[in-house]
């Protein structure tokens, strides 16, 4: 790592001070093992690290005889026992929650028994992206946990783990998950290096990385899909898609991803095909409504008018006719009263926000029309709007749609439907020019047949048989087999 | 010289380029034009025009694969640099002043359609800031857009032709050739100018990759476009009376009169709307054409030489009225004589030049 000057390397230290350096805490240990004074063990470690029944159980029975170290190594019944003189290591070590065996106070070397204490909460469901059908199970916190539930779907050497550590202070441990074989070795080589090449000092999420390492930083739009389920990342892994996993982070990232992707739910694959074409499609098409309704609404009232058809007309209008602002205000005022209610929902502890949503969603909205602050027909199409925005399964894009419609609005009542269209194009250019590792972003462009097995549609698993090509991917082929059922035919083919 | 090949587009994306290249604001407006001497004939002279367009793709092809490289690279080969890039120089304003033509005849539907109290300046400054966004991301994003203004607006392109259907009257084409060959000379002349748009080809040919496969699909383009612009006539021309097609300047936006829907009257706000799309993506591939030329002509980056006609846009397009007809004029001229007259000539003085060369040999 380089240094700044007048910056210090955290972490690091020279053999004599390690300990005089460590002992400034008081959650440090450094004491004698035995009551006998001529040949005592000195065992330094972190009261706050280890697990103190492990320690009392495994570790210090075996410490009242004398013995040298490395016999010691052999008998003690804990798996991690490293012997080694080099101060850097034995402090990093022991901050991970190892104990340290000296044979006097000042010995350069050193037995490092790893009886570090991990809580952590249990594996349970996933909670943010829950699904009614399909596995349930969500990740955790701790990195090997999260590497396990992997591992468990995708028994095959070819799945590597590459680690680093990332972050002078935090020293996050970041694992980089492949299949040998299938995914494209540039993109590992790409993903690896960027990984490398950060310079933060504390990494608290997986989230951190993804958004340090994608291409465009500056974009509206998540080139990377963070999820907290084991099989969306194990499915991801098969096509040829790297994952990056991060200690103490329950989400884990998967890249290159194309637009489309945040439309697919994992449920997707548990229904018959056509059901789950019908529910992705319309993911997509609550993509547009979410954005598009209410700047529609703003140009349509604002400009054009004479676009609605007479007795629609009177409906709206009606509506509108004790309302005293513009539409424009109107629709501003009512997106951003329902964009504070659902952000304090999200804030809120879970009960007091279920309340919320009802007091917020019902109570305020009815009040608001009825003080004449607001046209019904916007309320209605605020309500679908927001409502269409949390459709999507990735919780980041919805994120995004949340947010692009109030450009838009503005748009709308700068230019009317002129500037809807101008936002769409300017999306659109916007798209274009993304890419998830230097792979396309836009699913539509460039047109690849492997994008109409599972990516806009989802065929029948029979005809689901290249991996997308996108990705270029090593392994073609996701299905090598026919599809033809063994089984009785009915007359009719006899 | 050809381009990088993380630079190029497949073959079979030649088909859109062309069509998004082709398809302009002349399809809203040139069912009068033709038909003001032609009349209800007119439309063979789209179908002829339609003829020579795909002889004229055959001859930049024959051009452009002798030297594998752009119009730039055969005017260098033929003349020496100085002379090369001196004629050169005159294409690429022909680009530019077509692409100034699309931006004037949009925002003059704009102002008369939609709203008639906004200025030139802001209209011309929001469309060419996006043209500029869609330029800097490099020539597979302006073909990215061409593809995708054809997937999305256009199919509303076709669904319109069929409302005007219903009361259409098809006895008003028959008796078919009943006019002079001088007139349907005359709305040859007209149609070709409406489209008019192929000739980018000779800039972007070297970013195709394997060129000699995409011939066929530009020739497909052309076809598609003259059979949208000849059903497009014909709609037209069964729709409206012969004094009626004389006065109505845009013939196909008041054709969206007749779409009513249960939820939609007035169609054509977002018709015109959309076309912004359309319009946009062709004064990028324009404007990336022009710019890219200069910058090789000049040695300057494609940055500067596009900013500088992006901005002299803005000013040309304060220019109305008058300014907008001679422009056209000109346009017209140019494109007949530039590609029509010189271009051919250019592909027998190379050939003529090669075989010489292979003789002496």
């Amino acid at each position: 790592m380089k240094l700044k000057n007048g910056d210090k390397e955290y972490g690091a230290g020279s053999n004599q001070n390690w300990l005089e350096r460590l002992s400034k805490s008081n959650d440090f240990v450094h004491e004698h093992t035995s009551l006998r004074d001529d040949e005592p063990f000195w065992i330094s470690y972190y009261r706050t690290l280890v697990s103190s029944d492990i320690l009392h159980k495994d570790v210090l029975p075996y410490l009242q005889e004398k013995l040298p170290l490395e016999e010691l190594k052999s008998r003690i019944p804990v798996q991690e026992i490293i012997f080694t003189r080099d101060a850097d290591e034995i402090i990093q070590n022991i901050l991970n929650g190892s104990l340290a065996i000296q044979k006097h106070q000042y010995d350069d070397e050193c037995l490092l028994i790893n009886i570090a204490n991990s809580k952590f909460r249990d594996v349970g469901m996933a909670t943010m992206e829950s699904s009614t059908l399909g596995p349930q199970v969500g990740f955790i916190e701790e990195l090997d946990t999260n590497i396990n539930l992997v591992r468990k779907r995708l028994p095959v050497p070819e799945l590597l783990v590459k680690e680093m550590k990332v972050g002078e202070l935090s020293k996050t441990r970041v694992a980089v998950l492949y299949m040998d074989g299938i995914a494209d070795p540039e993109n590992v080589n790409t993903v690896i290096q960027r990984i490398k090449d950060i310079q933060y000092d504390h990494i608290q999420d997986s989230s951190y990385i993804a958004s340090m390492i994608e291409d465009n930083s500056n974009s509206l739009f998540p080139q990377s899909i963070s999820t907290e389920r084991a099989d969306r990342v194990a499915a991801g892994l098969t096509e040829g898609k790297i994952i990056i996993a991060s200690d103490g982070s329950p989400n884990l990232v998967i890249l290159p991803v194309t637009l489309m992707e945040s439309f697919i739910a994992m449920e997707d694959y548990s229904y018959s095909w056509i059901i789950s074409n019908f529910f992705r499609l319309l993911r997509f098409a609550a993509m547009f409504i979410s954005t598009m309704i209410t700047p529609m609404y703003v140009a349509i009232m604002t400009y054009h008018y004479e676009l609605i058809p007479a007795r629609l007309l009177e409906t709206l209008v009606g509506s509108r006719a004790a309302v005293p602002f513009a539409p424009f205000l109107e629709a501003l005022f009512l997106e951003l009263m329902i964009e504070m209610v659902k952000e304090a929902g999200i804030r809120l502890p879970l009960k007091i926000g279920q309340s919320l949503g009802v007091v917020g969603g019902i109570v305020i909205g009815q009040a608001v029309v009825e003080a004449g602050l607001t046209s019904n027909v916007l309320l209605i199409l605020v309500g679908l709007g927001s409502l269409a925005s949390y459709t999507s399964p990735v919780y980041k894009f919805s994120n995004t749609i949340r947010f692009i419609k109030f450009p838009v609005i503005f748009l709308a009542q700068w230019f009317g439907l002129l500037g809807v269209f101008l936002a769409f194009l300017i999306t659109q250019i916007h798209l274009l020019r993304l890419t998830s590792l230097g792979r396309p972003y836009l699913s539509q462009y460039p047109i690849r047949n492997t994008s109409f097995q599972d990516l806009w549609v989802r065929l029948p698993f029979s005809m689901q048989k290249e991996n997308p090509k996108t990705l270029r991917p090593q392994k073609k082929w996701k299905s090598t087999g026919t599809g033809k059922k063994t089984g009785p035919a009915n007359d009719f083919y006899e | 010289m050809q381009a990088n090949i993380r630079h190029q587009v497949s073959p079979y994306l030649v088909f859109f380029i062309i069509y998004n290249s082709q398809v302009g604001v002349g399809i809203l407006s040139f069912q009068r034009t033709i038909a003001a001497k032609a009349g209800y004939d007119a439309w063979i002279g789209v179908l002829v025009a339609g003829c020579l367009v795909q002889a004229f793709i055959w001859v930049m092809y024959k051009l452009l694969g002798k030297t594998n490289g752009d119009i730039i690279d055969v005017h260098t080969t033929i003349f020496g640099n100085g002379l090369g890039k001196f004629l050169s120089f005159f294409i690429m304003i022909y680009y530019w002043l077509a692409s100034i033509s699309v931006l004037i005849g949009f925002i003059e539907i704009i102002q008369v359609w939609m709203f008639p109290t906004m200025p030139s300046w802001i209209l011309s400054t929001i469309i060419l800031l996006s043209v500029y966004y869609c330029v800097s991301g490099g020539f597979r994003v302006i073909v990215g857009m061409s593809f995708l203004s054809f997937i999305f607006p256009q199919i509303l392109l076709i669904v319109l032709f069929i409302f005007p259907l219903k009361i259409a009257h098809f006895s008003n084409l028959l008796p078919i050739m009943s006019h002079s060959f001088m007139d349907l000379a005359d709305s040859i002349k007209s149609s070709m100018y409406s489209i008019a748009g192929t000739e980018a080809l000779l800039m972007y040919y070297p970013f195709i990759r394997d060129p000699k496969a995409s011939k066929k699909f530009a020739h497909l383009g052309v076809l598609f476009t003259t059979i949208l612009y000849t059903i497009s006539a014909i709609v037209s021309f069964t729709f409206y009376s012969e004094n009626q097609l004389k006065t109505t300047l845009w013939p196909e936006l008041s054709l969206t009169k007749t779409v009513t829907l249960s939820f939609l009257e007035r169609f054509e706000y977002l018709y015109i709307s959309m076309y912004l799309i359309i319009i946009s993506v062709l004064i990028a591939l324009f404007l990336w054409c022009s710019s890219r030329g200069l910058k090789r002509i000049f040695n300057r980056k494609q940055k500067y030489t596009l900013l500088l006609l992006c901005l002299l846009s803005i000013i040309l397009c304060q220019f109305n009225g008058s300014f907008k007809d001679m422009l056209n004029k000109y346009i017209i001229q140019m494109n007949l004589w530039i590609f029509y007259g010189y271009i051919p000539i250019l592909l027998l003085v190379l050939t003529f030049l090669k075989r010489g060369k292979q003789n002496d040999e």
